[in-house]
C-alpha cells in the first residue's frame, strides 16, 4: 500500500545532495538574522526534507510541515498584534492600505502590515529593525518602487508556477489551520442536517457540498470570489490581497455594524467550515486558491492517473481531503482544479494508478516537489520564523 | 469630467461584458451563424447589434439622469448616492439570483418564437431575419431593454454625474462591454465549426451571476451603511 520514495527510485547519494542543497539555501537565507538561527533553521528544514524523502507516508509529514509554518506565522502575527496594542492596531488597520499608494509611506502612516508581501525584500535584506514604542521603521528601507514590486511579483509568479495549487497544500498558513481537521471526513451532525435541508430545496441543485464529489457549481464559487476581489481591487485601486486579507477588509469598513457583519461572515467561512468538515474554504471560497487553480494548468507538477491501472475502486474520492477527483461519465476518475498536491491519493491508491509527474514525463516527481516545497517554505516564511524564534529565544519580539 | 469616473465606466463595461455576452449568446449566435461568416460580415453584425445597445443606453442614461435630478435636485447628493447604491445592490442581487436559479429572462429578455422576436415584457413582436442589418440593430435595441447588469451600471453612471460625464461614461461602458461580443464574432469568423461548450458557457454564466450577487451585497451594505450615517 505504501511507497517509499528514495529506496525505490533513487540512491542515498541523491538524498544527500538534495538535503544538502536545502540546508545550504536555508542557511544562506536565515544566517542574515544570526548564525545560530541560521544553523538551527537549516538543520530543521534539512531534517524535514530528509524525512519527506524517506518516509512511507510523506503526506502526513506534509501536514505537519505546513502546520508548523502556520504556527510560526500566527505566533509571530499575534505576538506582533499584542505588542502593537489596541490604539496602534486600530490606526494600522485604518491606514496601512495606503502604504503602496503613497510615495513616502512612512511619513504618512508609519505602519505597514507585517503580513504584506512587500516586506519580503526588506526582510531578506536584513533591514528589519523596530524602535520603541512599537514603531516600525523598516519601510524607510523599502520605497515602493517598480523594481521591488517587480521582484515581489516575480517571486510570487515563480512560486505559483512551480507549485501551482500545491501552494495551498504545502505553504498556505490559512489552509494550514485546517490541517488538524483535514483528515476528518465526517462533519458535525448539526452541520450535516442543515446541509441536507438545503440540499432538499431547489437551492441545493448543483451544490453537493457533502458528497465526495461536490458539484461543479460549488467548485466554481471560488472563481466568483476571485472576480469580485479583482474588481474591487481595481475599483478602489488597492492591492488585490488587501481586498480579502482580514486586516485589509476591516480597514474598509468604518461602522461597527459592518465590522460585526464581516466578522460574522469570516467566522462562518474561515473558522466554521474547516472545523466542521474538510477544507471547504480552500476548495470553494479562497480567491488565491482560485487564481492558483488557473495557474495550475501550467505547473510542472501534475497528478496523473493511469487508466490502465485504475480499477475504478474510487478510493481516491474518499481519501482526498480537497475533493480533487471527480468521476468520469465513462468510468474512472479525473483530477479537478481543487487538487492541492497533498499526495494522499498517490500513496493510498491500491493499484498505484495515481502518480505525481513532471508534466507528463514518466519520472517520479516527488523527489523534486519535496525539496522545492521546503525551500519555498523557508523563503516565504522567513519573517515569521525569525520573529517566532525571537519570541521564544529572547522572550520578546524586538 | 473625472478620469476616475471614466476609468470606472470602462472597467464596469469590461467586467459585466462577459455576463452580457453569455446571456445574449443565443441571440448573437443566431445572427452570426446565419451569415456567411466572413470577418467582415460578422464584424458588421456584431457592431450593429452593439450599436442598437448604445442607442438604448443613451436613452436610458438620459432618462435616469432626469429622474435622479428631479429626485435629488443636486449633483453629489449624499442621500441620492446612498439610495443609488442601495438600488443598484438590490437590482443586482435580484437579477443575478434569478439568473443563478435559471429563471431570468433568457436571451436578454427577448423571447423568440420561430422567426418572431418579442419585445421584453410585451407581446409585440417583429420579424427576425438572421443576417439582415435591420434585425441585428433591432435585436441590439430590444435586448438592452431588460433588467440586467448594464442597467445597474447605467444607474451608477447616470445618477451622480453631469450629463456630459454620464454620456461619456456610458460610451466607455459600451466599449468595454462590447469587446467580448465583437471578439466572439471575429473568432467565429475565423473558425470553420462553432465549438462553444455548453458546460463552459454555463459555468461562466454562473460565476458571473454569483459575482453579481456578491457585488450587489457589497453595494447594498455600503448604501445602507451610508444611510445610517446620514
Amino acid at each position: 500500500m505504501s511507497r517509499k520514495l528514495i529506496p525505490s527510485s533513487s540512491g542515498a547519494l541523491d538524498l544527500l545532495v538534495v538535503v544538502l542543497v536545502v540546508v545550504a539555501v536555508s542557511f544562506v537565507v536565515y544566517s542574515a538574522s544570526g548564525m545560530f538561527i541560521g544553523v538551527l533553521v537549516a538543520a530543521l528544514f534539512g531534517l524535514a526534507t530528509w524525512a519527506l524523502m524517506v518516509s512511507s507516508k510523506p503526506y502526513r509529514l506534509r501536514s505537519i510541515f505546513v502546520f508548523g509554518l502556520t504556527v510560526a506565522m500566527w505566533t509571530a502575527f499575534l505576538a506582533f498584534i499584542a505588542q502593537l496594542g489596541p490604539t496602534y492596531l486600530i490606526k494600522w488597520l485604518s491606514t496601512h492600505q495606503r502604504v503602496p499608494l503613497t510615495p513616502n509611506p512612512v511619513s504618512e502612516t508609519g505602519f505597514v502590515s507585517i503580513l504584506c508581501p512587500y516586506l519580503l525584500p526588506t526582510a531578506i535584506g536584513k533591514s528589519i529593525h523596530v524602535t520603541m514604542p512599537v514603531y516600525i521603521t523598516f519601510l524607510t528601507t523599502f520605497p515602493p518602487n517598480i523594481g521591488l514590486f517587480s521582484l515581489i511579483f516575480l517571486a510570487y509568479a515563480g512560486t505559483a508556477f512551480i507549485l501551482g495549487k500545491g501552494w495551498c497544500g504545502w505553504l498556505c498558513p490559512f489552509g494550514g489551520l485546517g490541517e488538524v481537521v483535514r483528515q476528518r471526513h465526517r462533519p458535525l451532525k448539526a452541520y450535516k442536517k442543515s446541509v441536507n435541508w438545503i440540499m432538499k430545496s431547489s437551492w441545493g441543485k448543483g451544490f453537493d457540498v457533502e458528497g465526495r464529489e461536490p458539484g461543479q457549481m460549488l467548485r466554481d464559487v471560488k472563481y466568483a470570489f476571485l472576480v469580485v476581489t479583482v474588481l474591487l481591487a481595481l475599483f478602489y485601486s488597492v492591492q488585490w490581497f488587501c481586498v480579502f486579507c482580514w486586516a485589509g477588509i476591516l480597514g474598509w469598513f468604518r461602522s461597527s455594524l459592518n465590522i460585526g457583519i464581516f466578522v460574522g461572515i469570516l467566522a462562518v467561512l474561515f473558522l466554521g467550515l474547516p472545523l466542521l468538515s474538510t477544507k471547504k474554504w480552500c476548495h470553494s471560497i479562497c480567491p488565491v486558491g482560485a487564481g492558483l487553480s488557473l495557474m495550475d494548468r501550467a505547473t510542472p507538477f501534475r497528478i496523473t492517473i493511469d487508466d490502465e491501472k485504475c480499477n475504478e475502486c474510487y478510493a481516491c474520492l474518499n481519501v482526498c481531503p480537497t475533493f480533487g477527483f471527480a468521476r468520469r461519465a465513462n468510468g474512472g476518475v479525473s483530477v479537478t482544479d481543487t487538487c492541492d498536491k497533498c499526495l494522499v491519493c498517490v500513496y493510498k491508491c491500491p493499484t498505484k494508478a495515481i502518480d505525481l509527474r513532471l508534466y507528463n514525463i514518466k519520472t517520479d516527481a516527488k523527489k523534486f516537489l519535496f525539496p522545492a516545497a521546503v525551500v519555498l517554505g523557508a523563503f516565504w516564511f522567513y519573517w515569521f520564523i525569525v520573529v517566532a524564534y525571537n519570541l521564544v529565544a529572547l522572550g520578546a519580539l524586538f | 469630467m473625472g478620469l476616475d469616473t471614466l476609468a470606472a465606466a470602462l472597467l464596469l463595461g469590461l467586467s459585466s461584458g462577459v455576463q452580457c455576452t453569455v446571456t445574449c449568446l443565443p441571440l448573437l449566435l443566431t445572427q452570426l451563424t446565419a451569415a456567411k461568416r466572413t470577418v467582415r460580415d460578422n464584424l458588421r453584425i456584431s457592431l450593429l447589434f452593439s450599436l442598437g445597445r448604445l442607442m438604448v443606453y443613451f436613452a436610458m442614461a438620459y432618462l435616469l439622469y432626469i429622474s435622479f435630478r428631479a429626485f435629488s435636485g443636486t449633483l453629489g447628493n449624499p442621500l441620492s448616492e446612498s439610495l443609488t447604491s442601495v438600488l443598484m445592490g438590490t437590482i443586482l442581487i435580484y437579477y443575478c439570483v434569478k439568473a443563478i436559479r435559471k429563471k431570468a429572462a433568457t436571451n436578454c429578455g427577448v423571447r423568440t418564437q420561430g422567426k418572431l422576436a418579442h419585445l421584453p415584457f410585451t407581446n409585440f413582436a417583429f420579424r427576425a431575419n438572421p443576417g439582415r442589418n435591420s434585425t441585428s440593430l433591432l435585436l441590439g435595441i430590444v435586448s438592452s431593454m431588460s433588467v440586467c447588469l448594464p442597467l445597474v451600471a447605467l444607474i451608477s453612471l447616470s445618477a451622480n454625474a453631469d450629463l456630459a460625464t454620464a454620456f461619456s461614461s456610458v460610451s466607455l461602458f459600451w466599449i468595454g462591454s462590447s469587446v467580448y461580443s465583437v471578439g466572439l464574432a471575429l473568432t467565429l469568423a475565423g473558425v470553420s465549426r462553432i465549438r462553444i461548450g455548453a458546460s463552459l458557457s454555463r459555468r461562466v454564466g454562473f460565476i458571473g451571476s454569483l459575482s453579481g450577487v456578491m457585488l450587489g451585497a457589497i453595494m447594498l451594505l455600503a448604501g445602507l451603511s451610508a444611510l445610517t450615517i446620514l
